[in-house]
């Protein structure tokens, strides 16, 4: 594929050494003369010095016959008019990344289908909500605008599910258990598997009853009702956004009276206090001690590990912390951050996703790499569309946890048929995702 | 400093007083009426002292206005517009009438509504129009100050009240102001014009109709009765009235919004929203004094109590009844209304909702504050945060206004007046409401003050009419600075 990259800075870097690697004909487009420099002599692309905006460049380079560019500069004007260009010189497809929310609404971009507006500072902000919907699961992941979700948890050593074959135990209504990690590497669960203690469990069923299929495995879930989060930028204001419209209460913390004031007055049902979070009176002021997350989501990462470390010392339940440069995922790691988080590599992420299969929305790697959580679109003429579940030869290393349609989304049944568009969401073995692909092909 | 460039404007001010004049002095020639000679000369000498300013001070270039010229030239409008406005008066009840002449002239510009007449109906037609006129002019004015040039000028935290309208965005004060202006105007004029016909619909005679429509929109309060509004007796009238007093409390750039099929932006607008509320609390808590403590009938009690908050709210200064005669609740409640006012924007005076709300919230604000010194509470006006220097200016506003009352109140009892009555007026004239308590009740008038205790009266309409500060600022900031 030709694919165009539009700013050369981590995000930029990052997807180019991996893109490059798996033999993709590359265009970066910087104004940097050194990183440009630089690029070239360590990467196998053609590195541009210019702006990414002009359509002489763009096209001197062959923008009308690229499959794919990706603005990922740190600037959304830039990223919105490169994309724009782009598209109407002839690009195929554009990504474009995006830091304030607004600038997302832009309509050019929005009625193009061509080009899909990415959100690094939503994607974390999503990611973290994502774990405080369902507390006491280590990971949540929600699917369908957030109906089901797939948790993943360890069940108490006392709940009384061991040794017993899956289809004598009864669990709550709605809920599938996806696939079982264990030691031996993870399998997808059958009728007549038994559990063991030990085993790490992901399941998927509807948001509202989490609570339910946490306590049928032993596990309490705690409600979220308070958030702490530091720093008021725009993971801190889509995060503070996402957690207020569920009821949980949020406080920042932010520096600056101006910028402070700014956010209280964008977000009203925030409370919100000037100071420095790395301060301990700024953190009891702000409730941390009976928080149930501290979030530290300022631009410095410094300040956010230290931030975490006074807010879990404080008695915060889980903190969770921002970073951006690569050596600090150790260090948080080392002084147990509960949940490290890094916008850049997210983003980074997701947009390599995309290249690799571009009917797959998401994908996520569960534990041991293994097996995966793969969410595929039906495109026309699949071979999916064909039989139901039961008839069709569906891989037995995988197991559709969940279908979304339009607005809704369910957990089918055996004689459940695929439509187009219908997204599935599959757990599967690494080893059957060949087999997956042929079958959600387009054809 | 260009002294030039407000004497000019004022010429031009003098010249549409003189087109104002013209309605008088027509309407008297065709009834015959006697003061027509009097209307004749005072027509005559605006239009030979506005040509006479217009011709000297003609500006060379542009007509350019700073913020000191702004100020001087609205303080001196209204002064002006007064003075000349008081001249049919002195000529039809001659020179011992000067005090009392400007007294009325001044309560008619500022649409206070105070009134030194002791037999209205006894006056002619003529100087009856021409009463009713001033405060429809004056109400015309205030509109424009409230909406285009105050906020301009930022004075009492007026860049933000009424911030929806279609204010000026460009830094040329006259063309964007003249566009405004006009808009708001058609609006005015309309509601006006509607509510003559209406009352004409309801056999009130079309002098009379029109008298009230231009008294009732400017939220002014002259009638041509001694009874005032009682003077007709009639239950719808007096509902079409109130229903007036309310349109002309609200603020006309919401207006101009939903006369153009937006609704929204008013009935989404916090303070029209806390005004209703407001003026629905009163008339709840009034009624039920009424019931209760004055054994009032149910319907009268409703009549009586929905006219009585909307002219005192308002500023209006209207009355059906003598409320200075109603039970203690009642009165004090009254009393209380005369400090809130109607909505920014509007023709009312004294304090205003939106300063209210801001100030209340305020105080909110701080109290949560105590138990949290860092957190930032914006104080909000609608969706919109306030900015800090807005509620500072607006709080000083509420203070400069509360000391000025008690000043007038004061400076009234010390000329030997009782508390009731001084400090009713003081709020009475402060307020652009009208009629107060005591003394000065809704069944009595301001005659029987000296001249010097209505010379007071008259600085406190015309302070409270242009929001304290537009006087204030030239009477005492660096007073030499203004004659450069």
């Amino acid at each position: 594929m030709r694919i165009f990259i539009v700013g050369a800075g981590e995000v930029g870097i990052h997807i180019a050494s991996s893109l490059v690697l798996e033999g993709h004909d590359l265009v970066i487009i910087e104004r940097n003369a050194k990183k440009v420099a630089d690029l070239q002599k360590s990467m196998d692309l053609l590195a541009v010095r210019g702006d990414g905006c002009n359509p002489r460049l763009l096209r001197k380079h062959g923008i009308d016959s690229a499959d794919l560019l990706f603005a990922v500069s740190d600037n959304d004007a830039v990223n919105i008019l490169s994309s724009i260009t782009a598209r109407a010189i002839g690009a195929k497809h554009a990504v474009v990344r995006i830091g304030n929310p607004d600038m997302g609404k832009n309509p050019l971009v929005r009625k193009d289908d061509g080009i899909t507006p990415l959100y690094p500072e939503r994607l974390v902000a999503e990611e973290i909500v994502g774990l405080t919907r369902v507390p006491g699961a280590g990971k949540a992941r929600s699917f369908g605008d957030g109906k089901l979700v797939m948790l993943q948890a360890r069940p108490s050593i006392s709940a009384p599910i061991y040794g017993r074959r899956l289809k004598e135990i009864e669990g709550p209504a709605g809920w599938i258990l996806a696939g079982i990690h264990r030691s031996s590497g993870t399998v997808i669960p059958r009728g007549d598997t038994k559990l063991r203690p030990g085993d790490l469990l992901y399941a998927v069923g509807p948001t509202e009853t989490a609570a339910d299929y946490l306590a049928s495995i032993g596990l309490e879930s705690e409600t979220v009702e308070h958030v702490v989060i530091a720093g008021a930028g725009h993971v801190g204001a889509a995060l503070s956004r996402m957690l207020i419209h569920q009821k949980v209460r949020v406080t920042v913390i932010q520096r600056g009276r101006e910028r402070a004031f700014d956010f209280a007055a964008k977000v009203p049902e925030a409370l919100v206090l000037e100071g420095n979070a790395i301060d301990t009176e700024m953190l009891d002021e702000a409730g941390v001690a009976e928080a149930d997350y501290f979030v530290s989501a300022t631009q410095d990462d410094e300040n956010n590990l230290l931030a975490a470390l006074l807010a879990r010392q404080a008695g915060a339940r889980v903190v969770v912390a921002l970073y951006h440069r690569p050596e600090f995922l150790n260090l948080m790691q080392a002084v147990q951050i509960d949940v490290p988080v890094s916008p850049r590599m997210m983003i980074a992420g997701t947009i390599l996703r995309m290249v690799h299969r571009q009917e797959i929305l998401s994908m996520d790697l569960v534990e041991g790499g293994d097996a995966e959580v793969v969410e595929f679109q039906v495109p026309a003429r699949a071979r999916v569309l064909k039989k139901s579940l039961a008839e069709m030869r569906f891989p037995r290393a995988a197991i559709v946890a969940a279908v979304i349609r339009g607005n809704l989304s369910f957990i089918p049944g055996g004689d459940f048929r695929f439509e187009e568009g219908d997204r599935a969401v599959i757990f599967t073995l690494a080893e059957a995702l060949p087999q997956l692909e042929r079958l959600f092909r387009g054809r | 400093m260009k002294f030039g460039s407000v004497f000019y404007l004022l010429g031009r001010l003098l010249l549409a007083i003189t087109v104002a004049l013209l309605v008088p002095t027509i309407v008297s020639y065709v009834r015959d009426g006697p003061d027509f000679h009097a209307f004749l000369i005072s027509t005559g000498l605006a239009l030979v002292a506005g040509l006479a300013l217009q011709h000297t001070f003609k500006p060379d270039g542009e007509l350019s206005l700073g913020r000191h010229e702004a100020f001087l030239l609205v303080a001196a409008a209204w002064v002006t517009a007064s003075v000349i406005g008081a001249i049919p008066w002195i000529l039809v009840k001659g020179p011992m009438f000067t005090v009392d002449a400007l007294f009325e002239s001044t309560s008619g510009f500022t649409t206070t509504g105070a009134t030194i007449l002791t037999d209205i109906e006894a006056e002619t037609e003529g100087l009856l129009l021409w009463r009713s006129l001033t405060q429809w002019l004056g109400g015309m004015g205030i509109i424009v100050l409230g909406i285009a040039i105050l906020p301009k000028l930022a004075v009492g935290g007026m860049e933000l009240l009424g911030a929806e309208a279609p204010g000026p965005t460009t830094e040329k004060l006259t063309p964007r102001i003249a566009q405004t202006a006009k808009a708001l105007w058609v609006i005015y004029a309309g509601f006006t014009l509607a509510e003559a016909l209406i009352l004409m619909v309801l056999g009130v005679g079309m002098f009379d109709a029109v008298c009230h429509a231009m008294t009732t929109m400017s939220t002014g309060g002259f009638s041509t009765f001694n009874d005032s509004v009682a003077g007709f007796d009639n239950f719808a009238i007096e509902m079409v009235i109130a229903g007036f007093i309310l349109i002309g409390g609200a603020n006309f750039a919401l207006h101009f919004q939903w006369t153009r099929g937006r609704p929204g932006p008013l009935l989404r607008d916090s303070e029209f929203r806390l005004y209703v509320s407001l003026l629905s609390i009163a008339f709840v808590l009034l009624v039920a004094d009424l019931l209760l403590n004055r054994g009032e009938g149910f319907v009268g009690a409703v009549r009586y109590g929905v006219f009585q908050v909307a002219t005192i709210m308002t500023g209006t200064g209207y009355h059906t009844a003598d409320f200075d005669a109603w039970p203690h609740f009642s009165r004090a409640l009254l009393f209380m209304l005369m400090f809130v006012g109607g909505c920014a924007g509007s023709t009312t005076g004294s304090v205003k909702v939106a300063r209210w709300m801001i100030v209340l919230r305020k105080m909110v604000a701080d109290l949560k504050r105590i138990l949290r010194p860092h957190a930032v509470i914006p104080v909000r006006l609608g969706t919109r945060a306030v900015p800090d220097s807005v509620v500072t200016s607006v709080t000083t506003f509420l203070i400069l206004f509360l000391s000025l009352f008690a000043a007038g109140g004061l400076i009234l009892s010390l000329m030997g007046h009782d508390m009731i009555t001084a400090f009713a007026a003081s709020a009475a004239c402060l307020g652009n409401v009208g009629p107060g308590f005591g003394m000065v009740g809704p069944e009595q008038n301001y005659a029987f003050f000296e001249p010097q205790a209505k010379v007071v009266l008259m600085s406190l309409m015309i302070i409270g009419r242009l929001e304290l500060y537009t006087i204030l600022v030239i009477l005492f900031v660096r007073p030499r600075r203004w004659l450069r």
